[in-house]
């Protein structure tokens, strides 16, 4: 290497290039990492982070945010958004590797059993314990392990009719008149002679599609666990409702959860009604937002002109604090806020249709407000018009597996419904060990 | 002279020396050894942030998971210890056959299909007398750069049942089919492996193509006036001296094959009824979904056995040519 040419660059040059280049790297590095860290912390903040999903991350963005930092000018919050399956998954992998939770996350209800039996959250029982008498026994139960509460538990996803009033005005269909399945399936029948369906099942049902099946076993009171987390033996209703669901499909607009076809379906009059839970009506909303006015609301239909007037559920949501967090107490806050008070939830239904687990919000006057997208409907006088029963939900990632691949078996005309049920019955046995 | 340890040396450059060799200055004592000289010792300390890396984030891992594997350990309470009770278990269920035959039908099928029209694409993307030369070479390559859930969703539209672009096509021309694409068992794991295809031809025909243009076009010039017919010419000429970029081809696509797991989880979760369960959605599910960390870390190290004997054999049957 020549020094009289000024074109080269010597080792030493090189290595200080090197050097200034690291420095400057690792100083934006720590900047970012830090930076508004130290900036709230200056202006003596809290950071609290937060991982949620849709509509519960719609909500806490549009409502919660606000009036939660009103009421704690302390706490800054952080929200990350993503998908619940991927905050799950991404959740247990933080716990695995002891790191990189955030200080509150929302967790689906149904899939909680996989922590709460297992620990990795703060042990909440002391703080919630004086809330039970104000929170739906449903929504209070799903929460409860050995004892133990580990999250505050802000909502329940009940079930109801959404429909498209053309539809059903077109063919004569009054939407008063149908009260029990019996009924819906009349007025199923007599679309299908103009090629319409009346309801949407989600095939093939795999893993997620089974709820679909579960939001109609539970409005029947069934159950596939006992409330001590056991596997109910020779599960008769279990069967009945395979069988019942299989005869349906001859009605049903057969397409996989969420899949675009069935909004186009909805939108071009093919899909009489969405049979779904309650905040499923955002989704409607935001991918049929030319139904608006158009569509109508209806409770569930009944098992019979006497039978108990229910609906099933889809599980609802929890707001942990893995033990990882280092803002405990500021945590607490927001579940509490979240969960236990009136102005959380009645945020949490303005911003994604979340009926809330806690009682005193339901006299809130802001829960009554007629929806225009359903023609004026109030949707709280559909929802108070159905109760909701019990539902155990243990290790359910895993239930609802074995459960959906036998739905699609069946399904697929390879088993009778009765021996679908059994089969799934003995590897739920065999595989849980419960 | 080999270097002294410093211990051995007086602390006070100034002492008397002692005996015909003189101390040296501590300082002097310390610089590099002669025979580990600056110049010798720079490109280890300039590589050594790739081998620390590659330790502590490859090394590490899978030598810690070969210890998670004989555990029962769920990610949240204390791992305990179950010697191979999780290889057993793997061996004895069913569902994991078929896992490893969903992706090893759909690795050979993915690979035949891809590479042979690699090639095609590549062969036609090298020929001189093809118009707008440029812009097919952008567009195949386009597939690759679009994001996962992009495609996925543009291929949920083109497969759903109902209304599905591929339905109303079979229905235009009159047909009276209406094909579950992702909810026929029979047709799920063919559905994906297409898609893959879309996806993955672009990027290896560019490969192909960088190894056609390296091969002499005397080579060509001379056979042509031997009198070889093209396809003589395909098959003695440019097929072996393509063989070193089909060796790497091949066997990289396998490995991204055999690790299928994007596609099957957007589109199908696995289903239905685990007509497209691969061995990585296998693992997923076990590991994350259903807490099964140590049962996780066995199906992993079973997959990467089943890679590696599949990539040997594609190097075995390459040959030695490939390093020529």
């Amino acid at each position: 290497m020549s020094r009289e040419n000024g074109s080269h660059v010597t080792r030493r040059q090189f290595l200080r290039l090197t050097a200034a280049l690291g420095a400057f790297g690792g100083a934006q590095s720590l900047l970012s990492a830090y930076g508004p860290t130290a900036a709230a912390q200056q202006a003596g903040k809290e950071k609290l982070s937060i991982w949620a999903w849709g509509e519960a991350a719609i909500g806490i963005k549009d409502s919660v945010e606000r009036s939660f930092e009103g009421k704690y000018p302390n706490i800054d919050l952080e929200l990350t958004e993503m998908g619940p399956w991927d905050l799950m998954d991404k959740l247990y992998a933080s716990l695995a590797s002891g790191s990189g939770a955030p200080d509150v996350s929302e967790v689906v209800r149904r899939m909680f059993s996989k922590y709460g039996e297992r620990g990795g959250m703060v042990d909440l029982t002391d703080r919630i314990a004086k809330y039970k008498n104000d929170v739906l026994p449903t929504a209070w139960m799903q929460a409860e392990f050995a004892g133990k509460i580990w999250g505050g538990m802000p909502d329940v996803l009940p079930g109801w009719v959404m429909y498209n009033r053309e539809v059903f005005d077109k063919y004569g269909i009054k939407a008063s008149e149908i009260v029990t399945w019996d009924d819906f399936i009349a007025a199923g029948k007599e679309l299908k002679k103009a090629g319409i369906s009346i309801l949407h099942t989600s095939v093939p049902a795999g893993t997620w599609g089974t709820n679909h099946w579960n939001l109609f076993f539970n409005s029947r009171r069934g159950n596939v666990f006992t409330p001590e987390g056991k596997v109910i033996r020779n599960n008769e209703l279990a069967k009945l409702m395979f069988r019942w669901y299989y005869e349906i499909q001859d009605l049903a607009f057969q397409t996989p959860v969420n899949d675009p076809s069935t909004w186009v379906a909805l939108k071009q009059g093919r899909l009489a009604t969405y049979t779904w839970n309650v905040p499923g009506a955002i989704v409607v909303k935001k991918q049929a937002p030319e139904l608006s006015g158009k569509m109508g609301i209806m409770p569930w239909p009944l098992w019979g002109k006497s039978a108990p007037k229910d609906t099933g559920q889809w599980g609802g949501t929890l707001w942990v604090i893995p033990k990882q967090s280092k803002h405990q107490e500021a945590a607490w806050q927001l579940v509490e806020f979240l969960s236990f008070t009136v102005e959380g939830a009645t945020a949490m239904w303005k911003g994604g249709m979340f009926p809330p687990a806690y009682l005193p919000a339901l006299k809130s006057p802001s829960l009554n407000e007629p929806d225009p997208y359903f023609g004026g409907a109030k949707p709280f006088d559909v929802i108070n018009a159905r109760t909701i029963p019990n539902y155990y939900f243990f290790d359910w990632q895993r239930t609802e597996k074995i459960i959906g691949d036998e739905i699609d078996t069946m399904l697929k005309g390879r088993k009778a419904p009765e021996k679908a049920w059994e089969d799934a019955e003995a590897k739920l046995i065999a595989d849980l060990g419960r | 002279m080999p270097p002294q340890p410093v211990g051995s040396l007086p602390v006070n450059a100034s002492s008397p020396p002692s005996g015909p060799t003189q101390a040296k200055p501590l300082a002097v004592a310390l610089r590099w050894p002669k025979r580990w000289n600056q110049k010798q010792c720079a490109p280890y300390v300039f590589i050594a942030p790739f081998f620390v890396m590659f330790v502590v984030f490859w090394v590490g891992p899978i030598v810690t998971s070969i210890g998670i594997s004989l555990t029962n350990w769920d990610g949240i309470q204390a791992p305990r210890f179950v010697a191979l009770a999780n290889y057993r278990r793997l061996f004895s269920s069913p569902e994991f056959y078929v896992a490893v035959q969903n992706t090893l039908v759909a690795a050979v099928v993915y690979d035949v299909l891809m590479v042979t029209l690699a090639i095609g694409v590549a062969m036609l993307l090298d020929w001189r007398h093809l118009p707008w030369r440029h812009f097919f070479r952008a567009s195949f390559f386009v597939p690759v750069t679009m994001s996962l859930a992009v495609v996925a969703l543009v291929f949920q539209l083109i497969y759903a049942k109902e209304g599905g672009l591929l339905n109303q096509l079979i229905q235009t021309v009159g047909l009276p089919y209406k094909v579950d694409w992702l909810g026929d068992t029979r047709i799920a794991l063919w559905s994906i492996v297409a898609l893959r295809v879309w996806r993955a031809t672009g990027y290896y025909a560019i490969i192909v193509l960088a190894g056609l243009q390296n091969i002499p076009k005397e080579l060509y010039e001379v056979a042509d006036v031997d009198g070889a017919t093209p396809w003589q010419s395909f098959y003695w000429i440019t097929l072996p001296l393509l063989k070193p970029i089909m060796a790497f081809v091949v066997v990289t696509s396998s490995i991204w094959a055999l690790q299928l797991f994007d596609e099957p989880w957007i589109l199908t979760k696995g289903g239905p009824i685990n007509a497209t369960l691969t061995m990585v959605i296998h693992l997923y599910q076990h590991s994350f979904q259903f807490g099964e960390l140590g049962f996780g870390a066995a199906i992993a190290y079973v997959l990467t056995m089943i890679i590696a004997v599949f990539s040997f054999l594609q190097l075995k049957l390459f040959g030695s040519d490939i390093s020529k």
